[in-house]
């Protein structure tokens, strides 16, 4: 396994990189903000702030893997780090996958902390309420909110990397994966809106529809409703078949950024 | 060891390297050396095989160099290398251990005895981002000789570098060749070159203009001779020039006029000389 040491070298690289303590302070930040929010909005303080709080995670995590990903191999090409790491008996899928590897356990090292900084924000915050909340279901829930946020966040990542050697310029692959994000949050509004629209040909309505299955879908990622509303339930087989999805689509994800790199110039 | 076959290499409709070819032989350090823009990087990247040449091909130990194997006895440094500032000497270390599959227990002594080779002992826990610039290169340069290899391949080792650090460098590649390796380097600091080359290939414009060995460069351009000689029985010394096919005439002369030899210099001009002569002469035809 040649892209082990790879991933080592981004892994420690990325630990000490600012934007991951300081991604950490903005979540504790936010944490205050989501307070602020339930305070001023009307219904259960606990439940909107958990919302809120739950929302900024989602968001942060994204956020640290896109950074990280498109950052960390930006930085390789551009201050010719990959000269240096290329020169060695390494194949450039090794690099692609080592890379992908060493930035995964960098967001899952993320997403882990971050785990206890929302969950001990959000304990503080229904302590400071006076309603009944049980602690040890909404921290066991976090928790699984928190292992699909750090799939959502691999998953932008193999993004992340497809971007990066995909562009030349860090701000088009930077904006174009946020925009990929973001589009990948709202596609069943947008789909529901097409679909049910008497204007729209049938023609375009099955187009929308196989836009919809093969766009990646972020949003199946994020199951906070279930942990703040704890009435709901998620079927174990909604996990298995996410962490199917997950694994197919970053796969073909990582196979189609070996293609581009290996046939790029550096 | 390393034999460039004919390359060319576009880039946007820009000829920059124009049907370059050149061997170099085992145990030889051979400069590669050019001014600025002529090509010399596009070179090395082609032979690293980071970009694709438009014609022609590289064997590196007689396999192609897109044969990953053949890098496990490859060293390489790039222009001004650089590594993330955020981790250690160490660690970028224990990265090409890890690759090249040095066990733990070989590495602290293996680690010590490269840094002290670049002097550089002791920093090896310090952030690189704690390094100057000259650390940075010294300590990649150590990284390069990691898995003990037959060629050295460098751009501008020195460049950047102090003079203390130069010869740090040059001092390494002189012993790297006594054991036997082969180093491959390109340099815009000609004394360097002359001192530390066997051959040199001078690349001007993407083309290969002179290929040959120092003492032959040097030799070629013999400018004449100094000789300096007594008239028996006096204490003056007097200094005769001669052109470089007159220097037996010469000394047969003043033998029978009863002169004494002290000594005969030759005046040569400096590598640097006869290739900013040459390339001027070559840009002016041009
Ligand atoms: N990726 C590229 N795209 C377009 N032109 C390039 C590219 N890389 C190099 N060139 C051009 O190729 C020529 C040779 O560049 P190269 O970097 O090989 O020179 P060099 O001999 O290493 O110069 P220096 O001594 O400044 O390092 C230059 O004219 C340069 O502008
Ligand atoms: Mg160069």
């Amino acid at each position: 396994m040649n892209a082990i040491p790879v991933a080592k070298l981004t892994f420690k690289e990325l630990l000490k990189e600012k934007a991951f303590l300081g991604l950490l302070l903005f979540e504790v930040f936010l944490l205050f903000v989501s307070k602020l929010i339930s305070n001023v909005v009307a219904g259960d303080t606990v439940k909107v702030a958990m919302d809120f709080a739950l929302a900024f995670f989602f968001f942060t995590v994204a956020l640290f893997s896109i950074f990280a990903s498109v950052g960390s191999t930006f930085r390789d090409i551009s201050d010719k780090v990959v000269y240096l790491i290329l020169s060695k008996p390494l194949r450039r899928r090794d690099y692609v996958l080592g890379k992908f590897l060493g930035v995964a356990g960098a967001v899952a090292l993320f997403t882990f902390f971050s785990f206890f900084v929302v969950t001990a924000g959000i304990l503080t915050i229904s302590s400071l309420s006076n309603l009944y909340v049980p602690h040890v279901i909404v921290v066991e829930r976090v928790f699984l909110v928190s292992i699909l946020t750090c799939m959502m966040g691999i998953f932008l990542s193999a993004f992340g990397l497809l971007f990066a050697v995909l562009f030349t310029s860090q701000i088009l692959a930077l904006l174009s994966v946020l925009f990929l994000f973001f589009a990948g949050l709202e596609l069943s509004p947008v789909k529901e809106l097409v679909t049910s629209s008497k204007y729209v040909s049938p023609i375009n309505k099955v187009i929308v529809q196989l836009a919809y299955y093969l766009f990646p879908n972020f949003s199946l990622f994020d199951i906070k409703d279930y942990a703040v509303h704890l009435s709901l339930t998620v079927s174990p087989l909604y996990f298995l078949l996410v962490s199917v999805y997950f694994l197919i689509y970053t796969s073909a994800v990582l196979v189609v950024s070996t293609l581009l790199f290996e046939r790029r110039e550096l | 060891m390393l034999k460039v076959e004919s390359i060319s290499k576009k880039f946007k409709e820009k000829l920059v390297i124009k049907e370059v070819t050149f061997e170099i032989l085992e145990g030889e350090i051979f400069g590669f050396i050019g001014p600025n823009g002529a090509g010399k990087t596009t070179t090395i990247k082609i032979i690293m095989d980071f970009v694709k040449p438009d014609s022609g091909r590289v064997l590196i130990f007689g396999r192609p160099n897109t044969d990953i194997s053949v890098r496990r006895k490859l060293g390489f440094l790039p222009e001004r290398p650089y590594i993330y500032g955020s981790i250690t000497g160490k660690e970028y270390l224990d990265f090409c251990a890890d690759v090249f599959g040095v066990p733990y227990y070989e590495r602290r002594k293996l680690f010590s005895r490269l840094l002290e080779l670049v002097d550089l002992t002791g920093v090896e826990e310090q952030l690189i981002s704690s390094y100057s610039k000259g650390m940075v290169q010294r300590l990649l340069f150590a990284s390069t000789l990691i898995n003990d290899p037959d060629l050295l391949i460098l751009d501008e080792p020195m460049s950047g570098l102090d003079p203390v650090g130069r010869n740090i460098i040059a001092s390494v590649m002189k012993d790297l060749k006594e054991k036997g390796k082969t180093v491959f380097y390109s340099s815009h600091i000609i004394q360097d070159v002359e001192r530390l080359s066997d051959r040199v290939a001078v690349i001007v414009d993407g083309e290969i203009k002179l290929l040959d060995s120092v003492a032959n460069i040097v030799q070629n351009f013999l400018k004449g001779y100094q000789v300096t000689a007594r008239k028996v029985g006096s204490s003056n010394l007097e200094v005769f020039r001669a052109e470089p096919d007159e220097l037996w005439p010469l000394l047969e002369r003043l033998k029978t006029e009863g002169y004494e030899i002290i000594s005969v210099e030759p005046e040569r001009l400096s590598l640097e000389e006869i290739l900013v002569s040459y390339i001027q002469r070559k840009r002016r035809a041009g």
